[in-house]
C-alpha cells in the first residue's frame, strides 16, 4: 500500500511459486524491492499512520485530541468535525491553534496543519451523565505527493476521569496519563499484531516472534523434522558435537531463510494465501504429504534424500563436510514446505504488516526470528546428537507412532475443509479405533508387570469407545466430532428450535449495504456474522453461544446478518476485504445509526457470558425496553 | 513503558489462540493495484448524477478511463479540465471517461455543472464508491486515482495522484 506510486511502472507480477534454484534470484529481487520501500519519499502511508490519532481526557471537563501528522502530510482546518454520541454530554466549541493559511485555487484561503496538532474539546455534562464519552471525530487531509484521503471518521470511547462524588474540586488523576483515557480504537486482533510490529521496539518484536516459533515446535508439522535431522546426523561416520552443531545449524538456517523469503514474498506480492489454502488441490497436496509422513513414522520407509541427489550434492562440493552441509541445507529447505500449513496463522500479523507498510525488512526479520524459534529445539536436539537425539529402539517407535497418528489427524482435519462431514467423521472414527486397538484395547494384559501396560490399555479403550461412538455418529448423519450422537438425540433439539436466531444472509457488499440501510431506517443495531462451514470456531459458536437462551434474548432487538463465506467466492472476498478481514470467524457490530463499532469487533470464540458482556459493551442494552 | 511486556504477552496469546484456525484466516491485504494489471475490471453499479443506476459494463467496447475523484480533493479538481478536454478530443476514437465521485451527489453535480464535465459521473459516498475504489485496488480510497481499461474491459494502467497530459496520451495511444 505504501508502494502506490510505484505501481504504474511495475507491470509484471512475479510468480508466487518458483523452483528452488530461483530462490536466490528471488532473494536479490526482494532486496531490490525492499530497499526503495523503506526509503522512498513518495510512498503513501495508510491514513491511520499518516494521521495518527490519540484521544485522552483533559482536566476541567475537556477532552484532548491529538494528531501526529506524518511528514509530507497535512490536515485541513475546515475538515474537522466532532460529535458526542453520548446523551447527557455535549461538546462546546473546539479550541484549535491557528493553522497555516494556504492559498488554494479552488477553496481560496484554507487552513492546514502539519506535524503535531492538539485540539481541546470542552464538555458540558448533564447531571447523571455517563462517565464514558463516545466521541466521533472526522478529519480530512492530503499528502504532498498530490493525493488526498477520504474524510477519516473515528469513534472512540473516552473514560472521563470522574472526580470523587463527595467533594467537588478533589484531586483528579493526572490528565496526561494515557492509561486513564481512551486509546484510539483498538481494532481487531490481527490489526493489533500488525500495529504491534509497528510500535514496539525491534528487540521485543523479534523476541515475541521467537516465542511464537518455540510454541510452534509443539505442532505436528515440526515432528517429522526430528527423524529427518536425526537421519542426516546419525549418518555421519565421524561425529563430533561441533560437526553435529554445524549440520543442524545449516538445516535450521536453510529452513528459516526459505520460510522468511517465501513469507516476505507472499506479503509483498499481496498473495491471497487464504484463497490458495482453500483450494482443494492445495489441501489435497498437504493431506498427501501428511499421510506420506505418517506412513514413514510408522516405519514403512525411511525419509531420506534420494541417493542420486545426495551423490550429486557431495560431488558439487570438494570437501566431504561441505557436501553434508549442502545436503542438510537442502533438507532444511524441503522441510520448510512441511511446516507451511502450521505457521500460516502467526504469519498473518507479519504478512499484514509487510503488505500494509511495504517494510519488508522488519516483517522479514520477524518471520526469520519466528523460524529460528521453531528451529531452536531442533538445533539442541541435533547438537546433542548422541544423548538427546532419538535412537532406534522400542520407545522411539512408540514416539514415532504417536507422531504418525497426530499427522494423520492433521490430514483428516485439513480434509474437513473440502470433504463431506460424514466422510471425515468416519475417518476420525477409523483413526481412533485403529489407534485404540494398537494401544492394546482389545488384547489381554500380560500376566504380571501390568503397571503402565494397564494404563496404556485403559487409554486405548477410551479412544476405541469414542471411535465407535463416532462411527455410530457418522452412520446416523452427525457432522460434529464433538457431538457424535447429534443425529440420535434429535428430540432434544425440539425445545431449542423456538429459541433459534434468525439471520439474514448477505453475500456481497451491495446486499450488506441494503441490509444496513434497512436497519438504519428501522433504528436497529446490527450484528454481522462472518461464518464458514470449515471454520471450527464459527460452528462451535453457532452451536453453543448463539443457542444460549440468554444470548438469544439479548439479541432480540438486533438485526442479524450472516455472511456465509464457505464458498469463498469473489464477492465474499470483496466483502471480507472491505472489513480488512482475513476470514471467519468475525462478528462486526453496527450501532442504530449504522456506524460500525470498529473497536468492538469480535474475532474468535466467546462463551455465552463473555459474549453477553461484549454485546453490552458494543451496542449497549439491546433488548427493546418493555 | 511498563505496559510493553503486557502488550507483548497479549500479542503472543492472540497469535497463539489463532493457531487452530490456521487454514481459515490467511490473507494479507493486497498492495494497491497489485495483480490488477491485465485483470478484468471488477463489475460495479452506481447511480449517475441523475440518479440512474449505471453499470461499468455499459461501456464495454470502448476504452474507459475510470477516474476516482471528489470535490474535497484539490488535486482531483485540478485534473478535471484535462479530462474534459481529452474526452472531447478522443471521443470519436473510442474514449469514455467515467468519473466515480466519493462524494455527496449534490456537491458532485454542482461541480460537474460548473466545470462543464462532458462524461458520465457516477457517485456514491463512502462506503459505496469507496468500495468500488477498493475493488479497483485502492485500499484507502486515496484520490485522485485513475484506472485505464482497454476495449475488453481489462486493466491496462493504474495511476495514483494527478494524471498529467503526457502520461495519459502515452498510455492511451496504444489502446485507441
Amino acid at each position: 500500500m505504501t508502494r502506490l506510486p510505484h505501481l504504474p511502472r511495475k507491470r509484471i507480477t512475479p510468480p508466487a511459486l518458483m523452483p528452488p534454484r530461483m530462490i536466490l534470484t528471488a532473494l536479490l529481487y526482494l532486496l531490490v524491492l525492499a530497499l526503495p520501500a523503506v526509503a522512498a519519499a513518495e510512498d503513501l502511508l495508510p491514513p491511520e499512520k499518516a494521521f495518527a490519532l490519540q484521544v485522552q481526557p483533559g482536566g476541567d471537563d475537556t477532552v484532548m485530541v491529538h494528531w501526529d501528522i506524518a511528514d509530507g502530510y497535512y490536515l485541513y482546518g475546515h475538515g474537522f468535525e466532532f460529535t458526542s454520541q453520548t446523551s447527557g454530554i455535549q461538546l462546546g466549541e473546539p479550541r484549535r491553534p491557528e493553522g497555516k493559511i494556504k492559498e488554494d485555487e479552488f477553496f481560496g484561503q484554507v487552513e492546514t496543519y502539519r506535524g503535531e496538532l492538539d485540539i481541546v474539546l470542552p464538555l458540558s455534562r448533564a447531571a447523571g451523565a455517563p462517565d464514558t464519552l463516545e466521541l466521533t471525530l472526522r478529519a480530512q487531509g492530503c499528502a504532498d505527493a498530490g493525493v488526498c484521503y477520504p474524510p477519516q471518521v473515528h469513534t472512540v470511547s473516552v473514560d472521563l476521569d470522574t472526580p470523587p462524588t463527595q467533594a467537588g474540586g478533589a484531586t483528579r488523576g493526572d490528565p496526561a496519563t494515557p492509561e486513564d483515557g481512551a486509546r484510539p480504537a483498538p481494532a481487531t486482533e490481527q490489526d493489533r499484531i500488525a500495529a504491534q510490529l509497528a510500535q514496539d521496539n525491534l528487540g521485543l518484536v523479534l523476541l515475541a516472534f521467537f516465542g511464537f516459533g518455540l510454541l510452534l515446535t509443539f505442532t505436528p508439522c515440526v515432528f517429522p523434522m526430528i527423524p529427518i535431522l536425526s537421519n542426516i546426523i546419525l549418518g555421519q561416520k565421524t561425529l563430533t558435537p561441533r560437526k553435529a552443531f554445524t549440520i543442524s545449524l545449516a538445516f535450521v538456517l536453510a529452513m528459516a531463510v526459505t520460510y522468511t523469503v517465501a513469507g516476505v514474498f507472499a506479503g509483498l506480492a499481496g498473495a491471497n494465501l487464504q484463497a490458495a489454502l482453500q483450494n482443494p488441490w492445495v489441501i489435497g497436496g498437504f493431506v498427501i504429504i501428511f499421510i506420506a509422513l505418517a506412513l514413514s513414522m510408522f516405519g514403512f520407509y525411511d525419509l531420506q534424500m534420494p541417493a542420486a541427489l545426495q551423490t550429486r550434492l557431495s560431488a558439487l562440493s570438494n570437501r566431504q563436510q561441505g557436501g553434508t552441509l549442502v545436503g542438510a541445507a537442502v533438507m532444511g529447505f524441503l522441510s520448510a514446505l512441511i511446516v507451511g500449513p502450521c505457521v500460516t496463522a502467526p504469519l498473518v500479523g507479519a504478512l499484514l504488516y509487510i503488505s500494509q507498510t511495504g517494510d519488508a525488512v522488519l516483517g522479514g526479520l520477524a518471520l526469520f526470528s519466528l523460524s529460528l524459534g521453531m528451529g531452536l529445539p531442533l538445533l539442541i536436539l541435533g547438537t546433542s546428537a548422541g544423548s538427546l537425539l532419538p535412537r532406534a529402539g522400542a520407545w522411539m517407535d512408540t514416539v514415532k507412532a504417536v507422531f504418525g497418528v497426530l499427522l494423520l489427524a492433521m490430514a483428516i482435519w485439513l480434509l474437513e475443509r473440502v470433504a463431506p462431514a460424514t466422510l471425515t467423521l468416519f475417518l476420525w472414527a477409523a483413526l481412533l479405533m485403529v489407534s485404540g486397538v494398537y494401544m492394546g484395547a482389545a488384547s489381554p494384559l500380560p500376566e504380571g508387570n501390568r503397571g503402565w501396560r494397564a494404563l496404556w490399555k485403559g487409554l486405548g479403550l477410551v479412544i476405541l469407545v469414542y471411535g465407535i461412538l463416532l462411527l455410530v455418529g457418522a452412520a446416523s448423519g452427525a457432522r460434529d466430532p464433538f457431538h457424535p450422537l447429534e443425529g440420535l438425540t434429535a428430540a432434544d433439539q425440539g425445545d431449542r428450535q423456538g429459541a433459534e436466531l434468525r439471520f439474514q444472509a448477505v453475500n456481497d457488499p451491495e446486499e450488506l449495504e441494503q441490509a444496513l440501510e434497512t436497519a438504519r431506517a428501522a433504528g436497529q443495531p446490527v450484528l454481522l456474522d462472518f461464518y464458514a462451514d470449515w471454520c471450527v470456531e464459527c460452528t462451535h459458536m453457532a452451536r453453543t453461544t448463539l443457542q444460549d437462551p440468554e444470548v438469544v434474548r439479548a439479541l432480540s432487538g438486533v438485526r442479524l446478518l450472516k455472511a456465509d463465506v464457505t464458498a469463498q467466492s469473489r464477492a465474499h472476498r470483496e466483502l471480507m476485504r472491505s472489513f480488512d478481514l482475513f476470514g471467519p470467524p468475525a462478528m462486526i457490530f453496527f450501532n442504530a445509526r449504522g456506524e460500525e463499532r470498529r473497536h468492538h469487533r469480535l474475532v474468535g470464540y466467546k462463551d455465552a457470558e463473555a459474549f453477553l458482556q461484549h454485546l453490552h459493551a458494543a451496542l449497549g442494552p439491546t433488548r427493546d425496553p418493555g | 513503558m511498563a505496559k510493553r511486556p503486557i502488550r507483548l504477552l497479549s500479542l503472543l496469546l492472540a497469535a497463539w489462540s489463532m493457531a487452530p484456525l490456521f487454514m481459515a484466516p490467511a490473507s494479507a491485504a493486497p498492495l494497491a493495484g497489485e495483480g490488477m494489471q491485465g485483470a478484468q475490471a471488477p463489475a460495479f453499479t452506481l447511480p449517475d448524477l441523475e440518479g440512474t443506476p449505471r453499470r461499468i459494463g455499459e461501456w464495454n467496447g470502448r476504452v474507459v478511463l475510470v477516474n476516482f475523484w471528489a470535490t474535497w480533493c484539490p488535486p482531483c479538481r485540478k485534473e478535471i479540465p484535462l479530462f474534459v478536454e481529452m474526452q472531447k478530443t478522443h471521443r470519436d476514437a473510442g474514449l469514455t471517461i467515467v468519473g466515480v465521485a466519493l462524494d455527496d451527489p449534490d456537491a458532485a453535480a454542482e461541480f460537474a455543472r460548473d466545470h462543464g464535465i462532458n462524461f458520465p459521473v457516477l457517485v456514491g459516498g463512502e462506503p459505496r464508491a469507496g468500495e468500488v475504489a477498493r475493488a479497483y485496488g485502492n485500499p484507502h480510497g486515496s484520490l485522485p486515482y485513475s484506472v485505464l481499461l482497454d476495449r475488453e474491459g481489462k486493466v491496462r494502467y493504474i495511476h495514483v495522484g494527478r494524471l498529467h497530459r503526457q502520461t495519459l496520451e502515452r498510455e492511451l495511444a496504444p489502446l485507441l
